[in-house]
């Protein structure tokens, strides 16, 4: 059940791609090895909760290792914090390094999809990051429940 | 949705009996501080109150967060036009969310009083949010146990793709065999025949029932060989292959004597056929050889089902029981071939017929013989 399709793989590197930018500027502290699943955590934390987000990330990372091996050595500690990531990124090759976190945040966010639908997900992508325009979120169609014939 | 009446009704109308048992949390207030006039019953249960500690009270010294509630009233009061307000999720929690509609009382043309009503309630945040964490953490558990079920099917598929194959292969391989073991049987039956040939007519009796009986089973492992299953045996097709068998080798061309066959389509097992076969071959060879002593007659083979059972009949119209050699009537005798191949049918044997009327055998056995565990 890979949740991480091209749709999810596209919003996921674009926010990568744009948490990445900003943190580069010269206001912004060191950059982080998770910025976009960082930044994420505490709104998710307030909708389902610190053993929601946990069990979210933990199902994530067990879906992305299917396809990234090397995300074995990473795991989700108590606090639902992701560890291992600085140890990793310094011995892989950046754009490897890139892959795995963004297949990581695609399976988060295919999960999300998948739990609370496209138009929630979106949405609460639209409020953790306001400047990330419709289009770049979008994650498809609602599926309607059919109706009892 | 106005009230208009004048002041002197208005403290009547302000704490009307009928606002006691409304479903929905109602209260009224009165005058600019908004002190309550009435709080029914449902709104003291929301709140928590008596409506001692309530009347006469601002109204919004009363709730948790009074900040939105106090500018509706104000709002109403001053307007006399009535309001509603929906609570969204704020990030300073109340104990609770309320949904709630206002409007004014109005006396002599302007407001004297505000009617309220809750129309929405909601559990606290942390319930909600303890909700979220349940409803995602069994959401989670499903995911995975689907993911489970998909991984397991798969497995399941590749191997009934596996035993499919096995099962394949152990038909070729069986038709293989049974092709190989009916080349192997007609080589015997040839070998026979060239006996028979070289024997006195008066000593080649045995010869020939021995050849008609390797003739038999050979037919059996042939039709095994072209079937597409090997677990059963179909009786009606195997039957009329014997019937040709026995006519081509018992019967000469000009014979006036026929051998006919009348079968359901009904099967056995092939641990049972071979019995069956020889049974047939047997009783048709008796039939040939003692029933029609002027050469010409009839000889029915009839196959069919009767409940759970198989009968098989062997009739002819020939001399009848009395004119044969009594020593040639099936299961007479314990030794005969007939009460052997029956018995090992699992099956019983019913002889009918008298001088001059034909005979007929019938041997009825179980459609399916339940196999004992090894």
């Amino acid at each position: 059940m890979n949740r991480a399709t091209p749709q999810m793989r596209s919003i996921a590197k674009h926010l990568m791609v744009t948490e990445t930018r900003r943190n580069r500027s010269a206001t912004a502290p060191p950059a982080a090895a998770l910025p976009v699943t960082d930044k994420l955590r505490p709104y998710l934390a307030t909708l389902v909760g610190k053993g929601g987000v946990r069990a979210l990330l933990a199902r994530a990372l067990v879906l992305a290792t299917v396809e990234v091996a090397w995300l074995r050595a990473a795991k989700v500690n108590a606090d639902g914090d992701l560890e291992g990531f600085d140890t990793l990124g310094a011995n892989l090759d950046p754009a490897e390094f890139m892959e795995g976190r963004v297949v990581l945040l695609a399976q988060l966010l295919g999960l999300l999809v998948a739990f609370v639908g496209p138009s929630l997900t979106s949405r609460l992508v639209g409020e953790v990051w306001p400047d990330v325009p419709l289009k770049a979120r979008d994650f498809g169609k609602e599926h309607r429940r059919e109706k009892a014939k | 949705m106005a009230a208009n009446l004048t002041s002197d009704s208005m403290p009547a109308r302000l704490s009307s009996p009928w606002l006691e048992h409304a479903p929905s949390p109602m209260a009224t207030v009165e005058g600019a501080t908004h002190r309550v006039r009435d709080i029914n019953a449902a709104f003291r249960r929301l709140i928590n109150t008596t409506r001692d500690d309530a009347e006469g009270k601002p109204f919004c010294e009363l709730l948790p967060e009074n900040g939105e509630c106090l500018a509706l009233l104000d709002h109403v009061y001053h307007t006399g036009k009535p309001a509603s307000f929906t609570e969204q999720e704020r990030p300073a929690r109340a104990p609770a969310f309320w949904s709630y509609t206002m409007w004014p009382v109005m006396a002599d043309g302007r407001a004297v009083g505000v009617v309220i009503q809750v129309t929405e309630t909601a559990p606290p945040p942390e319930r909600t949010l303890a909700m979220n964490e349940a409803l995602l953490l069994g959401s989670l558990r499903q995911h995975e146990l689907t993911a489970a079920a998909d991984s397991a099917n798969i497995q399941l598929q590749v191997e009934i793709g596996q035993r499919r194959q096995s099962e394949r292969d152990a038909l070729m391989l069986t038709k293989e065999i049974s092709h190989r073991i009916k080349n192997n049987l007609q080589i015997v039956v040839t070998l026979i025949a060239n006996e028979i040939r070289r024997t006195p007519a008066q000593f080649a009796q045995g010869y020939v029932a021995t050849e008609s009986r390797i003739a038999a089973i050979a037919e059996l492992y042939d039709l095994i060989s072209q079937s597409s299953r090997v677990e059963s045996v179909s009786l009606d097709a195997y039957l009329r292959e014997i019937a040709k068998t026995m006519a081509a080798s018992l019967l000469e061309p000009s014979s006036g004597i026929s051998i006919e066959v009348k079968a359901q389509a009904v099967d056995i097992d092939p641990d049972r056929a071979v019995s069956f076969g020889l049974l047939v071959n047997e009783l048709a060879t008796n039939a040939i050889k003692h029933a029609f002593p002027r050469g010409t007659g009839r000889i029915m083979l009839i196959v069919e089902r009767v409940g759970d059972q198989i009968e098989l009949t062997v009739a002819d119209d020939g001399v009848g029981m009395a004119a044969k050699d009594p020593s040639k009537a099936p299961g007479k005798h314990g030794s005969d071939y007939v009460a052997i191949f029956v018995r090992q049918l699992g099956g019983t044997i019913a002889v009918s017929g008298s001088d001059g009327t034909g005979t007929s055998v019938r041997i009825r056995f179980p459609l399916l013989v339940v196999s004992s565990p090894a």
